[in-house]
């Protein structure tokens, strides 16, 4: 790891309106090679942070810095990716393939340089069988993957996962962690109410609360914090309770 | 409300198309002068999404069942756009069922276009003096929503009836004409209860929707 | 022959099947309505497309058409050359309602050949590089999108309504149908800001879009000259049929 923070955020803040803030005061850096588990209640400003940090919406005060340079609202970085929660705010091309190929053609590359870039990253997703396939006729799964091709396919260097496990079955969950934890990318910001999730990819793990960031540190050491946990909204994950004592109940059928 | 092919002379269809060509023109030049007009493409295709799914809706009016158009309420939410969702409609609607009219097509624009453009304007001014009152404001509605279903059907008819290239006798054009209008009378109604319902829901649950564009 | 339509280029195949629709438009003389639906039928042929298809595309629209052509029949004027009961059919009558018949079963027959043989982005493709500016034809394809999004959307809220009891009967529930469209309304428009936000995310309108440019071929230009010189052969016949004082 370098020294110098891919992402610095310093001191932001945003609300829709002046007495509402959903960011308070934020500021965090990431670095590289960090893959970060972004957690904390619902409607605490997670989705929002990911907003202000690509770049779609302006914090009212504070500064953001993306790979040394002045993050710009409403200009294109392809540095930038993310993956939207709802794969179908995302998914808006009739097919799989001018999906990927979207990110890529926007950034001005060659038509050979667009396909060759598409087709890796079908490959390494292992959707090449669904590159013509409209996105209604993907199931939960092919959809998270199709998603994840067109951010890939623009090799971002920085990562946004917004919820990536939601919708998924335990086959395509699996193949979601395989690929991240094989995964090039440089750094990567990943929210998740899949706590277990979070512990098998992440090696740092953020929780905010009402906007603010509230703990800091390694994975296992916060969400093994069950006061910590609790007092925001959350739970301690199972595989971290010692299991000595058997307290999963059985209900015996009579004979 | 779609005149097939083959009725109207070519000069007709011909001219259809070249004032569909110039509201269409003139929509998107309203687009392209928005402070962001990439903005407004996802709102265009959405809104036209919506409102081409909403017409799948079917209302069981006995004996028969009744589809909506909502022209009026288009008009209302998609202000400059609602021209353009309208040809992008019919051009869905001869792509996937073939139905509507090949040379026909920029007639039928016209015919279900116009009045969402009146409807829009109308709206506009009306808002001002009417939004806060709600039965004002359903009132406002269903007028829209009536009438430009009225309009349709007028044009509709005088288009035919005047082009058709056969010479009709008169008392027999006037019974048809009278017809026509009258089995349209029910679903003006509907269409204007519709759209007084649905801008009263949206007030209540996003406003925002119904800002002036 | 196998011109093989399928393959056609989607630009000069709209451009042949405008070229034609207008041209039986155009067509009045009852010598040549059989030669126009003829063609058409032809070229419905080559397109190997099923007949069950075409006839269940005539179908639908058949009933306005023909009440049309009943009301000419009846309420023309001219000379009569049947009565029944009240009513009189009239031999001018005849021609027009069988002018429109015809012309209407000629060019849906065209309609049907160019859509069903050419894919939907295929088309919008061609209509981009014959000058439909990108900004429309960019609306189009995300209409085309998520018109089946909706349409799922709608179908989820209409089951979750029939297993909550709601049947559909017409304006008693219009409560309930007013919701369903508000919320359909509501939700696409919601959706579409979070759809922008994914839209500049991977850079649209970065570049300009490039017009696209679709490469011609033999077959290609060998259909185009076949469809405009039959329809400048109909047209002249139709156009000298016409001095020659019918």
């Amino acid at each position: 790891m370098t020294n110098k923070p891919v992402l610095k955020v310093s001191q932001i803040s945003f609300g829709y309106n002046r007495n509402e803030k959903i960011i308070n005061n934020l500021s965090l850096e990431i670095y590289s090679g960090e893959r970060v588990g972004i957690i904390g209640p619902n409607g605490t400003g997670k989705t929002t942070l990911f907003l202000l940090i690509s770049g779609v919406k302006k914090p009212s005060s504070g500064e953001i810095i993306l790979y040394d340079k002045k993050v710009k609202v409403g200009k294109f970085n392809p540095n930038i990716g993310m993956v939207f929660q709802n794969t179908d705010d995302q998914l808006f091309c009739p097919t799989v393939w001018e999906d990927v190929a979207f990110g890529p053609t926007n950034m001005g590359l060659s038509r050979e340089e667009v396909k060759k870039r598409v087709n890796n990253s079908l490959k390494i997703l292992g959707i090449e069988k669904l590159k013509d396939k409209a996105p209604h006729h993907l199931s939960g799964g092919e959809k998270r993957l199709a998603a994840i091709a067109g951010v890939l396919a623009m090799e971002s260097k920085l990562v946004i996962y917004d919820e990536p496990t939601s919708n998924l079955d335990i086959r395509y969950r699996r193949k979601l962690i395989n690929f991240i934890n094989s995964s090039k990318q440089d750094a990567m910001l990943i929210s998740s109410h899949d706590l277990e999730f979070i512990l098998e990819v992440c090696n740092r793990v953020i929780l905010l609360d009402e906007g603010r960031i509230v703990a800091d540190g390694k994975p296992k050491e916060i969400l093994g914090d069950e006061n910590l946990m609790e007092a925001h909204g959350l739970e301690k994950p199972h595989s971290l309770i010692p299991h000595v004592i058997d307290h999963h109940e059985y209900i015996k059928k009579a004979e | 409300m779609h005149i097939p092919d083959g009725i109207l002379p070519v000069a007709v269809c011909a001219s259809g198309y070249g004032l569909t060509g110039l509201a269409t023109w003139y929509s998107l030049k309203k687009i392209k002068e928005k402070e962001d007009p990439r903005k407004e493409i996802p709102k265009a295709s959405l809104g036209t999404a919506a409102f081409f799914v909403a017409s799948w809706i079917s209302i069981p009016i006995p004996p028969a069942s009744v589809h909506l158009v909502l022209t009026g309420l288009l008009g209302i939410l998609l202000g400059y756009y609602a021209f353009p969702a309208v040809l992008i409609s019919l051009f869905f609607q001869a792509v996937m069922f073939q139905h509507g009219g090949l040379t026909t097509l920029g007639v039928n624009a016209i015919i279900l276009g116009l009045p969402a453009i009146l409807a829009h304007y109308t709206y506009t001014i009306g808002k001002k003096f009417l939004y806060k009152n709600n039965l004002k404001y359903g009132i406002l509605g269903f007028i829209i929503g009536s009438l430009s279903i009225g309009i349709s059907v007028i044009l509709f008819y005088t288009i035919v009836i005047t082009f058709i290239p056969a010479n009709i006798d008169v008392n027999a054009e006037k019974i048809a004409s009278l017809a026509f209008v009258i089995s349209h009378i029910p679903l003006m109604i509907i269409e204007g209860i519709f759209t007084a319902f649905v801008l009263i829901y949206l007030k209540k649950v996003k406003p925002e929707m119904l800002e002036a564009k | 022959m196998d011109i093989g339509l399928n393959n056609l280029n989607p630009k000069l195949k709209i451009i042949g099947a405008m070229v034609l629709a207008f041209t039986f438009s155009f067509i009045k003389s009852i010598e040549l309505l059989p030669v126009i639906f003829f063609i058409s039928l032809v070229i419905y042929y080559l397109s190997k497309l099923p007949l069950s298809l075409l006839l269940k595309r005539w179908i639908i629209p058949a009933p306005f058409v023909i009440l049309m052509g009943l009301f000419m029949m009846f309420f023309s004027e001219g000379q009569t050359v049947l009565t029944i009961g009240y009513l009189s059919i009239k031999k001018e009558g005849i021609y027009w309602a069988l002018t429109i018949i015809t012309k209407f079963l000629s060019i849906l027959t065209i309609m049907v050949t160019l859509f069903q043989t050419t894919h939907f982005i295929d088309i919008v493709r061609a209509l981009n590089s014959l000058g439909v500016p990108a900004i429309l034809t960019d609306i189009i394809i995300f209409t085309y999108r998520y018109i089946f999004e909706i349409g799922k959307q709608l179908n989820k809220m209409q089951i979750s309504m029939r297993l909550r009891g709601f049947r559909n009967r017409g304006l008693k529930n219009i409560i309930s149908l007013v919701s369903l469209v508000g919320t359909i309304l509501v939700r696409s428009y919601e959706q579409s800001e979070k759809v922008y936000n994914a839209m500049i995310l991977r850079g649209y309108g970065h570049k300009e879009s490039v017009k696209q440019d679709l490469k011609l071929c033999k077959s290609d230009i060998l259909g185009v000259f076949i469809v405009v010189a039959i329809s400048i052969g109909l047209i002249t016949v139709q156009i000298g049929l016409s001095w020659g004082g019918f």
